[in-house]
């Protein structure tokens, strides 16, 4: 789990790092002076190249931590969480206090303790319980319905909210002219606050 | 005549005097007659009396152990203390039904007396809405199952309470959600008088406003009893468990969000007036449909004991209420339209528009998660479950694009906002929290997603504690001293005041969240007397068992001492309870200690011991969960301000004699 994480991490780090496109003549001319902005690209030019040695160092360590230690109750609960306890009332593997539930955590521990994966362990479980035992509903197949209705309801929702505005509005965005983005002066401020103390003495 | 008796009459007479109020409002109302619409409203007043007659008469059998009485003997038993069996009044379902009709009798009583002299063009209408309402309740109590059957033979003791309901927790959660269930009836009864009568301007939302942010206020303070309940007593390790009966409580209460927030766009826009009908109609149908869930046992619930055959009842009635409804609505929906057009995406009114939506996507999330499991059991024959994960993964990030919008949407202006404000207004908060976000990461070592999560909450208190300090400053120029300030700017416009309370209090509830779901840790160990285990960074040392036997109870204690390392913070007993007559079903006597300064719960919980003297424990440390009851005190706090009664009734005649006023705040 832990390994897998750091894994994620890694690969962003480096994307990050990487996907930035860099001119290198700058790092040659660095020594002529030290502005801010040529400082800052030749960081990103530093970090680029230094990109894949740090992620293949995390990579290292996170497989280093994966094996070095059993698994934590942790790693148990989090598989637990995603698993129903099949003779309780709506309560995860993880948080009930049945005898069975007790064997189920013991099961995952196991398992893990033998390399198997996440999915292999739940798999198990469907295999024994039925798919009755997944809280987490696959996200492919019949139940992948669950995931996609409510996000497709909501853009469905959000969409018909953008139809309106097209046919209720009079005007669009708030971009008026450009002394409007001028910087907030003192007058600003003080025709703020009498408006606001016009307001409050109104009541 | 005994009093069973006293309390069967009562509600035969309350279900016919209920009929004649409904009749005699209706007619009143259609022919414009006052002394039928003052009969009517007494009437309503004969059911309310009526329904406390019956409530004392079933109060009265259980403190009599009067076990002649079915429900008495369910659910009270000699050994329970005084105190414990008045909530046996609501621990099964046809005391709780009766708890339900009485306090909606009640509420509606309120209402009527409160409003007596003002819409007379709605109130007779909302007087037959709710007597309706009371009339299908007291159809289940006289004809189905009445809280006052007797039993052939009398037991000499009845079988006593679910020993998990045995908590003080019993006296504060079940009420308060059932009264929050029930209270949605009174914007559902405006709603519908609105529609009736076609007075669809804003003298129903006037009308209304405060009944409905007093029933969200109650809905709200249930559903974090439940969670503190579920919390401290229930000792499963958390405080919210998407179940479907906890689901079934939050759609209402989304929904009732959604409705407190919108309705302000059509006060001061005259927009959105379909939505509201629909949002009422909704929040309504919602709490009877909740209540369908919890009795019928479609959905497997941990609140399975309050399972009963009078579902299809209220299948019926939610059926009622929606085509009902629905046929009305589509009648007057010519005459629904806005009066307004949105000028500017950057407007409150369209900030108010993505609150709705993300509230009402929630409130669908939620919905579907819950009832699909029986879409799947009847399209393919397969049972499946759809638990926390889904919920968390699909509504977290709704909640949290919530929680920014939360930040913003209050200071928008109506209409339009100038960048000149935007800039003014969320510039600094802005920077704050990326820089925290910035911070958290490193700190959390690449929890994106925590951080994150904590940098919305820190731009919201930071936009909300710069509104106060300009207010407060404001109030300072007008004279008002440092210490007066802040509490004269927050009761000069509880409104506006009260509702930035409560938006703080989320951001409590939010951190207490984010906390526990992304850095709980978690030991389960088998220790004998003088081990130790570690969690987090405590150290809990079992030093041995001990046992109690009173009453009815036999008690198992393990002791535990508590430390950090170097200090013994707290010294524990975790503790497991076994009842008499419900040996199978043993509850935990959970340990919550909180430490300072991390605000870690250390939650301890035995789990199992042998005869050698081994204990088994589950140890979690929940960071932050405290503040989500500190949250919960904030939000009950700014309820009451945004309730309290104005001491001067700015707008008592304005409503009748226009529908064009407007009223000047916020």
């Amino acid at each position: 789990m832990r390994y897998r994480l750091t894994l994620a991490f890694a690969l962003k780090i480096a994307i990050v790092l990487r996907l930035r496109p860099v001119e290198t003549q700058h790092v040659a001319s660095l020594p002529n002076g030290l502005s801010p902005r040529r400082l800052f690209s030749s960081l990103r030019a530093c970090g680029s190249q230094l990109a894949w040695p740090i992620a293949l160092f995390l990579l290292l360590l996170g497989s280093f931590t994966a094996y070095a230690d059993s698994p934590t109750d942790q790693e148990v609960s989090k598989i637990g969480r995603e698993l129903k306890c099949p003779v309780c009332q709506n309560i995860s593997v993880a948080d009930s206090a049945s005898e069975l539930a007790g064997q189920m955590r013991a099961t995952i521990k196991e398992k893990l303790e033998a390399g198997e994966s996440k999915q292999d362990i739940i798999r198990f479980f469907v295999d024994r319980y039925g798919e009755e035992v997944l809280l987490n509903p696959p996200k492919d197949g019949f139940t992948s319905l669950v995931w996609l209705v409510p996000p497709v309801l909501i853009s469905l929702m959000g969409a018909a909210l953008f139809l309106s505005f097209r046919r209720n509005t009079s005007l669009s965005t708030v971009a008026e002219s450009p002394e409007e983005e001028a910087d907030l002066s003192e007058e600003d401020i003080r025709k703020y606050d009498e408006v606001l103390n016009k307001e409050l003495l109104a009541k | 005549m005994a009093l069973p008796d006293v309390g069967n009459a009562a509600l035969l007479l309350a279900f016919v005097i209920a009929i004649y109020s409904i009749i005699s409002s209706a007619l009143g109302a259609a022919k414009v007659r006052s002394e039928l619409v003052i009969s009517g409203r007494n009437a309503a007043f004969g059911v309310t009396l009526l329904l406390t007659v019956a409530s004392g008469a079933l109060l009265a059998s259980f403190l009599a152990r009067d076990f002649s009485l079915k429900y008495v003997a369910e659910t009270s038993s000699r050994n329970m203390t005084w105190d414990i069996t008045v909530t046996s009044f609501w621990g099964g379902q046809v005391g709780s039904l009766l708890l339900w009709t009485w306090t909606l009798s009640l509420l509606t009583a309120a209402v009527l007396w409160s409003n007596r002299d003002k819409y007379p063009g709605l109130m007779p209408l909302v007087n037959a809405v709710l007597l309706t309402i009371q009339v299908f309740f007291l159809f289940l109590l006289v004809f189905v199952s009445s809280p006052f059957q007797r039993l052939a033979i009398v037991p000499p003791d009845g079988r006593g309470l679910n020993p998990l309901l045995w908590d003080a927790g019993m006296f504060i959660h079940p009420p308060l959600l059932l009264m929050g269930y029930m209270s949605f009836s009174v914007p559902f009864a405006f709603g519908i008088s609105a529609l009736v009568s076609g007075r669809l301007g804003n003298e129903w939302l006037y009308a209304v406003r405060r009944w409905a942010i007093l029933s969200w206020g109650i809905q709200g303070a249930g559903l974090l009893a439940g969670a503190w309940w579920a919390y401290h007593v229930l000792g499963w390790g958390g405080y919210w468990g998407w179940d479907p009966v906890e689901n079934a409580a939050l759609l209402p209460w989304l929904v009732a969000t959604a409705f407190i927030h919108s309705i302000m766009v059509q006060e001061r826009r005259k927009m959105l007036k379909v939505w509201n009908l629909v949002l009422v109609i909704s929040a309504f149908a919602l709490s009877i449909f909740g209540t369908f869930v919890v009795r019928s046992g479609i959905l497997s619930s941990v609140h399975s004991f309050a399972q009963s055959a009078i579902g299809p009842y209220f299948f019926g009635f939610l059926g009622v209420i929606l085509i009902g409804s629905l046929g009305i609505f589509f009648y007057r929906m010519p005459q629904l339209k806005g009066e307004n057009v949105y000028e500017s995406v950057a407007s409150r009114e369209v900030g108010f528009l993505f609150n709705n939506l993300l509230f009402i996507g929630i409130a669908l999330a939620t919905f579907w998660g819950m009832v699909f499991p029986l879409i799947s059991e009847m399209a393919r024959g397969v049972k499946i479950s759809v638990g926390p994960p889904f919920y968390q993964q699909v509504n977290g990030p709704l909640i949290l694009v919530l929680t920014v919008l939360m930040g913003i949407g209050p200071l928008l202006a109506w209409r339009r906002t100038s960048y000149k404000s935007l800039k003014m207004n969320f510039v600094r908060p802005l920077i704050v929290s990326l820089i925290s976000i910035a911070a958290l990461i490193l700190l959390f070592r690449g929890e994106v997603a925590a951080a994150v999560a904590y940098g919305s909450c820190i731009f919201v208190t930071a936009v909300i504690l710069m509104e106060f300090y300009r207010g407060a400053r404001a109030r300072r120029r007008l004279g008002d001293s440092l210490v007066s300030a802040l509490p004269n700017l927050v009761m000069k416009n509880r409104r506006r005041y009260g509702g930035y309370i409560v938006h703080l209090a989320i951001v409590f509830i939010g951190l207490g969240i984010i906390g526990s779901s992304f850095f709980q840790k978690e030991t389960i160990a088998t220790l004998s007397p003088g081990q130790a285990l570690t969690v987090g960074r405590y150290s809990l040392t079992y030093q041995g068992l001990s046992q109690a036997i009173s009453p009815g109870v036999e008690t198992v204690f393990a002791a535990v001492t508590i430390s950090d390392g170097r200090n013994i913070l707290a010294r524990v007993t975790p503790q497991r309870r076994f009842h008499e007559n419900w040996e199978q079903q043993p509850t935990t006597g959970v340990v919550i200690a909180t430490t300072w300064p991390w605000l870690d719960d250390v939650y301890l919980l035995l789990t199992g011991w042998d005869e050698a003297g081994n204990a088994t424990f589950r140890a979690i440390v929940n960071p932050m969960v405290a503040l989500l009851w500190v949250g919960a005190g904030v939000f009950l706090l700014g309820t009451t301000v945004v309730l309290w009664p104005e001491t001067a009734p700015r707008r008592a005649v304005a409503p009748i004699l226009s529908r064009e006023a407007v009223p000047s705040e916020i």
